[in-house]
């Protein structure tokens, strides 16, 4: 994926299990730039669920995070407007 | 249906007058014009809402507009919206009277529908509040399942577990919150009965005192000298000042101190919660007693209110017949007071 955008990869600590409050401060740091960011299940619930409370994102009533999924965040001066979700890309069979 | 009996020049003169002041008494405002277009009435209320005010000089000009759409025949609507000298909202409707073709005149209806307007965004408003308010722990609890589902290293399912649980209390303590607020705006309370204000004070911070110790803040209480009896349902007193205090700890620092104190000031009690903690921007202090209204959506996320406390307080301020208030410096701290009425027998006391 990173490939994809010409985007260079980090790794970055804050993304780790458990580390749900850095984690959200590292993606309100990157609101309005173009990045991709990868963490596990736990981090991405707590990140969604705090920018809809505190930003008041609408995340839908029933909202998903099957692995593999993305989820697409807009916002801009650590400020965060809607989010959208894909579900995970399914590779046809040969 | 017999003929209207004919009157005399006197006899008509009177049921003229007689008309004029029972269109003055209509809430609504009136016009009357005939077919030239001239205004022949214009009742009191039509008055005060068209030419009463410099800025009404818009209103004045659409109502004369409505009159000859009507006069043409045709029933005109509009709603105007006017900034000057105060915002107003006001519903104009012209009909055709007498005719048809020509009409012999017309009429034109004038309402003031600023505080409907009011009333219908602050529905609006609560609604959109809620619906996020009830999605937002739901959604939360349909993430932390997907995310549940498959896990298997043992930390990780604790963690997710305790916070499914949090998310479960959180969306419970807002419907109990919401039914609260539900039952004592539809006024179902109970009857009020005489309570000692200490006794109240008591039962409030009683649940307080560990959860302060525990975060190092001081709680403070001073009961009121002699006995001050006020007219309460007790458990909504209890819960709002409960309410406060709750507030008072949660936005406080460690180190500071919560005071409640108590005294008697005319034919009210007066009861106090100071505390020494981040205080409310100016800005944000005539809006806190809205329900869902939140200085600090972060900071209230972390310590678990609804956004409903401050609304309960009021309503039940509000219906023992007294009022709450708040005095607040950012950064040095925040003073609510609520107000009660005395019991009967207090006032005889002066």
């Amino acid at each position: 994926m990173g490939r994809a955008h010409k985007l260079d990869v980090e790794a970055n600590d804050d993304l780790s299990e458990g580390q749900s409050s850095a984690a959200v401060s590292l993606i309100r740091s990157l609101a309005g730039t173009s990045a991709v960011v990868c963490t596990h299940g736990d981090v991405i619930a707590e990140i969604l669920v705090t920018l809809a409370d505190e930003d008041r994102v609408d995340l839908g009533l029933t909202p998903r995070q099957a692995k593999g999924s993305v989820w697409a965040l807009e916002g801009k001066d650590s400020f965060f407007t809607s989010a959208r979700y894909f579900p995970p890309v399914v590779a046809e069979s040969v | 249906m017999g003929r209207q009996p004919e009157l005399n020049g006197n006899e008509a003169r009177d049921l003229l007058a007689l008309l004029v002041q029972a269109v003055d008494k209509a809430n609504q405002g009136l016009v009357v014009c005939n077919k030239k277009g001239r205004v022949v009435l214009r009742n009191k209320p039509a008055r005060e809402l068209v030419n009463a005010r410099d800025g009404d000089f818009l209103a004045e000009k659409a109502v004369e507009a409505a009159l000859g759409r009507a006069l043409a025949g045709v029933y005109h609507e509009e709603t105007l919206d006017l900034y000057s000298p105060t915002r107003h909202t006001l519903k104009i409707r012209a009909y055709p009277l007498g005719g048809p073709n020509p009409p012999a005149g017309a009429i034109a209806l004038v309402d003031d529908v600023s505080e409907l307007r009011r009333l219908e965004a602050v529905r609006r408003d609560f609604v959109a509040n809620l619906s996020h308010e009830l999605k937002t722990p739901l959604g939360a609890l349909s993430l932390l399942a997907e995310t549940l589902d498959g896990e298997e290293d043992p930390d990780v399912v604790a963690r997710l577990t305790a916070r499914v649980g949090a998310e479960a209390t959180r969306f419970s303590r807002i419907v109990d919150d919401l039914l609260d607020l539900s039952r004592i705006e539809a006024g179902a309370t109970g009857s009020l009965s005489e309570v000692a204000l200490s006794a109240v004070i008591d039962e409030a911070v009683e649940g307080f005192q560990e959860p302060a110790a525990a975060r190092g803040i001081r709680l403070e209480v001073t009961r009121p000298g002699p006995v001050l009896n006020v007219m309460a349902n007790r458990r909504d007193l209890v819960s709002a000042v409960a309410n406060l205090v709750d507030n008072a700890i949660k936005y406080s620092e460690p180190g500071a101190a919560v005071y409640v104190d108590a005294d008697r000031r005319g034919d009210r009690a007066c009861l106090r919660v100071r505390d020494e903690g981040v205080g409310i921007p100016r800005r944000d202090q005539e809006r806190i007693f809205e329900r869902f209204y939140r200085v600090d959506r972060a900071r209230s996320r972390w310590t678990g209110g609804t956004g409903l406390g401050l609304a309960i307080v009021r309503h039940v301020a509000a219906y023992h017949g007294g009022d709450v208030s708040v005095d607040s410096v950012e950064g040095e701290g925040s003073t609510f007071t609520l107000w009660v009425p005395l019991a009967n027998h207090e006032h005889s006391r002066d």
